[in-house]
């Protein structure tokens, strides 16, 4: 196979990948790669951009960052947490 | 350290609805009170604040004790989260919050009682409520408070830890007033610190088979839970944490810190420390024949009993089933028929602040009455 085909492959191949992963594709993973196989936030040190000036980017309540509002079609399972607490009333210490 | 009479604010309910706070009732009865207050001398209130981070460098000695040792089955944690619990220690996952309960009357060196280092509540209360009552009714004096400002501090703190878009979502139980306050009050500050915080129930947390997720299917990278790790570990989801694709504030280490054997444990560590008080895990000639039998998991005071001469008290409750710790008992300052206790918070390891509830039973209890403190710079009354 000539280097020039195997160019075209390889370009054809990342095309589809790209594709797999936009949520308007419907049948992809309707989420950026990083987000769905990167661990523990915590686990990758520190950030490389440098933090958000205090008082300017002050999100209002419920608002999401584009990135992260960008839903999955699967269905979670729910409920998995919470049995104890809606046994025992408050969960907090006071 | 003395309580103080004082008259409540006209339209005092009126002023709490307006800042949130809407739960000054609780069952029927009051919780937050201000027909008096907690008056401190600054010497006093640097006392609480030494002592408040003296407590919290020697509780992580303890957890790194705990973890060097894999004191798992000691701490009653299953050892199959040994290694995530160390893992997230070592990485150091950061903490935001935490509360010292403190018994306290001014004349000897503060001693703990217990931390509420997992899930504490009654913040809204102290970071907030009280300093609006400060500013309207003793505006010429001070109030340990720095809560507010040491959060978004804290918080800030994490941010930079954590990718630029990062969302942070904020667990709780909806129905719990309390919790549903410190929660909202956790997200307030870290929206003003510039993070994204997005609210859930805890049964609403989901799990697709790779992360956790939330009711639109988000995978939740970051959750700020007021929800007890010692419940969380024994629950359906309970294994799925140990996957480490979400991180967690309060981070699991705290487990060892919210756990009553770590009072055994301090002691064992650090004999005779002035805010120590004498504590094992089973019945011990040097409790002095007064102690204080606490559930190793419990909350709220809830099947804590309180022994010793002419002095007996209990309080009904669920917990127990892992075992009970001793603690000599100290009794809690008597003020006007009240026991007063010190709730010492530490934000990201420094002391920030205190709040002070009250109770006419020894034992307290979540309902016990909030009530607003200041203190004179300068040291006097």
């Amino acid at each position: 196979m000539s280097r020039g085909i195997k160019l075209v492959l390889m370009g054809v191949a990342g095309a589809a990948l790209l594709y797999s992963c936009a949520p308007a594709a419907g049948g992809g993973m309707g989420l950026l790669p990083w987000l769905w196989f990167l661990g523990n936030p915590f686990g990758r040190g520190p950030a490389v951009t440098a933090p958000a000036t205090p008082g300017t980017t002050t999100a209002a309540p419920g608002t999401t960052t584009p990135d992260a509002s960008k839903a999955t079609p699967s269905q979670s399972q729910r409920g998995g947490f919470g049995g104890t607490g809606s046994q025992s009333g408050s969960s907090g210490s006071s | 350290m003395h309580r103080e009479l004082v008259t409540p604010r006209p339209g005092w309910q009126r002023k709490l609805d307006e800042l949130g706070f809407d739960f000054y009732t609780l069952e029927g009865k009051a919780y937050w009170t201000e027909q008096a207050c907690y008056v401190f001398t600054s010497d006093e209130i640097d006392e609480l604040e030494a002592s408040t981070e003296a407590l919290h460098e020697i509780c992580l000695k303890a957890v790194e004790y705990v973890v060097a040792n894999k004191l798992w089955e000691r701490m009653r944690i299953p050892p199959a989260w040994g290694d995530y619990i160390e893992r997230v220690w070592r990485r150091g996952d950061p903490t935001l919050v935490g509360r010292f309960d403190l018994v306290y009357d001014g004349k000897g060196p503060p001693k703990l009682l217990e931390y509420n280092a997992d899930t504490p509540t009654a913040l809204f209360e102290a970071a907030v409520v009280q300093w609006h009552w400060l500013k309207d009714v003793k505006p010429d004096a001070d109030q340990f408070n720095s809560i507010h400002e040491k959060l978004i501090e804290a918080w800030r703190g994490i941010l930079r830890r954590l990718p630029p878009e990062a969302l942070v979502h904020f667990a709780r139980f909806d129905t719990q007033p309390e919790d549903l306050a410190t929660s909202e009050y956790l997200r307030d500050t870290a929206l003003q610190a510039g993070l994204a915080g997005k609210p859930l129930a805890v049964a609403q947390i989901g799990w697709n088979g790779r992360r956790f997720t939330d009711p639109d299917e988000m995978p939740i990278q970051v959750m700020s839970k007021l929800y007890p790790w010692e419940w969380m570990i024994r629950e359906t989801f309970g294994a799925h944490v140990l996957g480490d694709t979400t991180a967690f504030i309060e981070p699991a280490w705290k487990l060892i810190l919210s756990n009553k054997m770590l009072l055994p444990l301090l002691w064992e560590g650090f004999p005779s420390h002035a805010n120590l008080l004498p504590a094992f895990d089973t019945e011990h000639p040097d409790l002095g024949g007064a102690f204080a039998r606490k559930p190793i998991f419990g909350r709220e005071g809830h099947n804590v009993t309180v022994v010793g001469p002419g002095v007996f008290d209990t309080a009904a409750g669920d917990y127990g089933a892992e075992g009970y710790i001793w603690q000599a008992y100290q009794p809690l300052p008597v003020l006007d028929g009240n026991h007063a206790v010190v709730g010492s918070w530490v934000i990201e390891g420094k002391a920030a602040g205190i709040g002070m509830r009250e109770d006419e039973r020894r034992i307290t209890h979540n309902n016990s009455r909030f009530v607003p403190h200041y203190f004179a710079p300068g040291g006097d009354r």
